[in-house]
Parts: structure tokens; C-alpha cells; sequence
């Protein structure tokens, strides 16, 4: 066994999840090899100190919590076996649907936005991690535009292919939260980039919270990680823009935008 | 929807203080931890008829833990983001950092150590290291190859020790 083949297996040898045979394999190795000798003992090392890190066991009332919850779960999935209840239930959602005034607000409306702007800021950092790696000079937006829409049906509009002042950098097609969704990165001056994302969103609500007035717009606006994110709707597309630029800069840069769409 | 049997529930609690541990860990606040921890047992249970009997209960739980933690809770914290020196790991086979010298390392940096690493890393060194599970687990909870798992420890542990030399250093 060489050092490389023995590097390979040193994490299940250390752990013992190695058969006799390849540990002893690993062992003879290891025995003549300084080097690999080493490597194991740094490991180790660091493996030692978090094994010793402190613990905190769960408070006594966690597990009475989750059983009192899980009691209240299951009564609820009980009662709702029940074909009367079924036709009650059944009911009262018609009632619901029919009378908005009976209509309570769901517990977290919001929630398909939130994962579409975790998503969005995710992808985002990838994206400029990717063009630290591999910058690329887009000569043909238009064609790099079809790709994109061919893989997403998603069209990205003419004002993304640049201007003089906002120049794209990256175009894409993604997903976010399992939308398909064209991404188009763009650089303004010598600012961070920005990246504006375009997925369908008819069935996606526009946040209560957080909303900013924008001129004539208003948009929702937050800080995520360090980032600004700007979430808009507009016919039957939602519209999300990431940039580490300040709050007036992406307010700018937002409006641009909005107008030219 | 079968319920699950009451075993199953005895037996998913039994890992209460381990997905405890690990979730107070990923939100670093006893309340999250406490909401985590009930968020993926009522899920466990809701979803019990998806557990393929014979596979790992204990990595079936800590990947809706974490799941559920990357879906709920990780907005509200801030996620680290890599250091110049720790995307070069992936380029060169650099000089690793010395081991740490246990006599020296506080329980203190080695909590701000890890609590640099972005979440990913983190998990895998702390399900690795912390918790003990085989690597197989761990790869079936982050959902990624054994050799990922293993590439993930060995620069997580990398970023460890160089961050514990530079607090050394000052």
C-alpha cells in the first residue's frame, strides 16, 4: 500500500471501520512512512480536542414537551379519521374558501418567500464564487438569454442583457426552493455584483412585512446574512434581487430595473 | 397515515440528548435548540412510515434535524463565510498547520473555531467528532458520498487547526 492509498483509508482505519485485512495493510504502511505517520497524528489531534468539548444534555421537560405535543397531534389525526368529522371538516374549509371574512390568516404565509430568499442568497454566493474562478465575457446575451429560457421557460428581458453603466456578467438557469428560475448577474461600475433571479410566482404572495415605498413601488426589502434582497412580483413573476450594495444603491439599481420591465 | 408504534417512539427518544447536543450546537440558543429538537420529532413521528426499517434510526433523525434546521433556522444566524486560506485548501496540499497542542487550545477557541466554519463543515466535523457516527451515516445525513464526508472532515479539521494557530498568534 502506497501513501496516497493509505491516506485514503486513514479516516476508517482511525476509526475502526476498516476490515483486519486493510488495516493491517494500513498499519505495515504506516509503520515505515513518517510522513503519513504525521498526518494521522494531527488529525487525531484535532479529532481528540472536539471529542473533549463539553456536552449538554437535553433539559427534563424536552421529552415531556414532545410527548405532549405529539399526544395533541395524534388526537387531532384521530379525530380526523372519522368520516363525520371528514364531512365537518370538509365543510367548514368550503365555508371558509367561500366567505373571506371566516378566512384566518395561514400561520406563515410567508414561508415560500422565506425559502425562495434563503435559496436566492445561497445561489447568489455561488454564483460569485463561480466567476471568481471562471470571469467570462459574454459577447451574445440574446443567445445566452434562449438557453437560459429553454432549460427554465423563463425570459429574461432585454434591460438585462446591460446598459452602458450596469454591465451582465453571468446568466444562468437555477432553481430556487425548486422553482425554475433564470439568474442574470450584473456588475455596476466597479461595485459588488448583483444578481437578479426571475421565477414564475402567480401562486406566491407578496410579504406583509418589510415592505419599502420605492417611488410609485413597494417592494419587500431585507437584510439576509450580510446581504440586501429586494422581492417583487409582477404579473404572474416573482423577482428577486441580491447585492451586497448598501440599502440606497440597491434602491437604485431596483428601480432601474423595475422600470425597464 | 399508519401511526408509528409506541417502540418506535421509545426507541427515536432515546437519542434525545445526542440530537440535543448537535442542535444547540447548529443554533447556538438553548430555545431554538429546544424548538429544533421538538420541530424534528414531531416530524419523526408524523413521517415514520417513510423510516426504512433495517437503515440507521439515529442518522434518519439527524437528517431531518438538520434539514429542518436549514429550512427554519438558519436565516436568523449568520452564516460564516470561507476564508481566502480555506478555499485554497482545495487547490494545493499546502502545509497543513501544526496539531494543536491540547495543554494550550481553550475550550473557548476552540468553540469560536468552530463556530467560524461555515455549517456544512461543521456538521461533518461535529457528527464525525463530537457525536461519533460512522462516516456512512454522516454521508446519508448531509445526503453526499463517503468520499465527500471524508474530504469535508480532513479540511474541516484543517480549518480548525489554522484557525487555532492564528488566535495563537494573535
Amino acid at each position: 500500500m502506497d501513501c496516497h492509498q493509505t491516506r485514503e483509508l486513514l479516516e476508517e482505519y482511525r476509526r475502526r471501520e476498516l476490515d483486519p485485512e486493510r488495516a493491517r495493510a494500513v498499519e505495515a504502511h504506516l509503520a515505515g512512512c513518517p510522513v503519513c505517520q504525521a498526518l494521522l497524528a494531527r488529525e487525531e489531534a484535532v479529532s481528540r480536542l472536539i471529542q473533549a468539548l463539553p456536552r449538554s444534555p437535553a433539559p427534563a421537560t424536552l421529552a415531556r414537551q414532545i410527548h405532549a405535543l405529539d399526544t395533541r397531534r395524534r388526537s387531532l389525526t384521530g379525530w380526523l379519521g372519522r368520516p363525520w368529522v371528514v364531512a365537518a371538516v370538509a365543510a367548514v374549509l368550503v365555508a371558509a374558501v367561500l366567505t373571506p371574512w371566516l378566512r384566518r390568516p395561514a400561520l406563515r404565509p410567508d414561508d415560500a418567500v422565506d425559502a425562495i430568499i434563503q435559496s436566492g442568497v445561497a445561489e447568489h454566493r455561488r454564483i460569485l464564487l463561480d466567476l471568481e474562478v471562471t470571469p467570462r465575457e459574454i459577447t451574445n446575451p440574446t443567445e445566452l438569454f434562449q438557453r437560459v429560457q429553454s432549460v427554465t421557460s423563463v425570459e429574461l428581458p432585454p434591460v438585462f442583457a446591460g446598459t452602458d453603466e450596469l454591465r451582465l456578467v453571468a446568466a444562468r438557469p437555477t432553481l430556487l426552493a425548486s422553482r425554475k428560475t433564470a439568474a442574470a448577474t450584473m456588475r455596476y461600475k466597479a461595485q459588488p455584483d448583483t444578481t437578479y433571479f426571475l421565477f414564475p410566482g402567480a401562486d406566491l404572495p407578496m410579504p406583509t412585512e418589510g415592505r419599502v415605498q420605492i417611488e410609485q413601488y413597494r417592494p419587500h426589502m431585507r437584510e439576509v446574512n450580510g446581504y440586501n434582497v429586494v422581492y417583487w412580483k409582477q404579473k404572474d413573476m416573482g423577482y428577486l434581487m441580491v447585492s451586497a450594495l448598501d440599502k440606497e444603491e440597491c434602491q437604485r439599481l431596483y428601480l432601474k430595473v423595475r422600470r425597464a420591465l | 397515515m399508519p401511526e408509528p408504534s409506541s417502540e418506535f417512539r421509545q426507541q427515536a427518544l432515546t437519542h434525545l440528548d445526542t440530537l440535543y447536543n448537535f442542535a444547540l450546537r447548529l443554533t447556538k440558543r438553548p430555545p431554538d435548540a429546544d424548538d429544533l429538537v421538538q420541530e424534528t420529532y414531531l416530524r419523526a413521528f408524523r413521517f415514520a412510515h417513510r423510516f426504512e426499517p433495517g437503515t440507521h434510526l439515529r442518522a434518519w433523525l439527524f437528517q431531518i434535524l438538520r434539514n429542518t434546521f436549514l429550512t427554519f433556522y438558519r436565516r436568523e444566524t449568520h452564516q460564516p463565510m470561507l476564508l481566502d486560506k480555506d478555499l485554497e485548501d482545495g487547490l494545493q496540499e499546502a502545509p497543513a498547520g501544526e496539531a494543536p497542542d491540547p495543554a494550550v487550545v481553550t475550550t473557548l477557541d476552540l468553540e469560536r473555531a468552530l463556530g467560524e466554519l461555515p455549517e456544512d463543515f461543521r456538521s461533518v466535523l461535529l457528527l464525525a467528532d463530537l457525536e461519533g457516527l460512522a462516516l456512512l451515516e454522516i454521508g446519508q445525513i448531509m445526503d453526499i458520498p463517503i468520499g465527500t464526508v471524508k474530504s469535508r472532515l480532513f479540511r474541516a479539521r484543517r480549518m480548525v487547526r489554522r484557525r487555532l494557530a492564528d488566535y495563537r498568534a494573535g
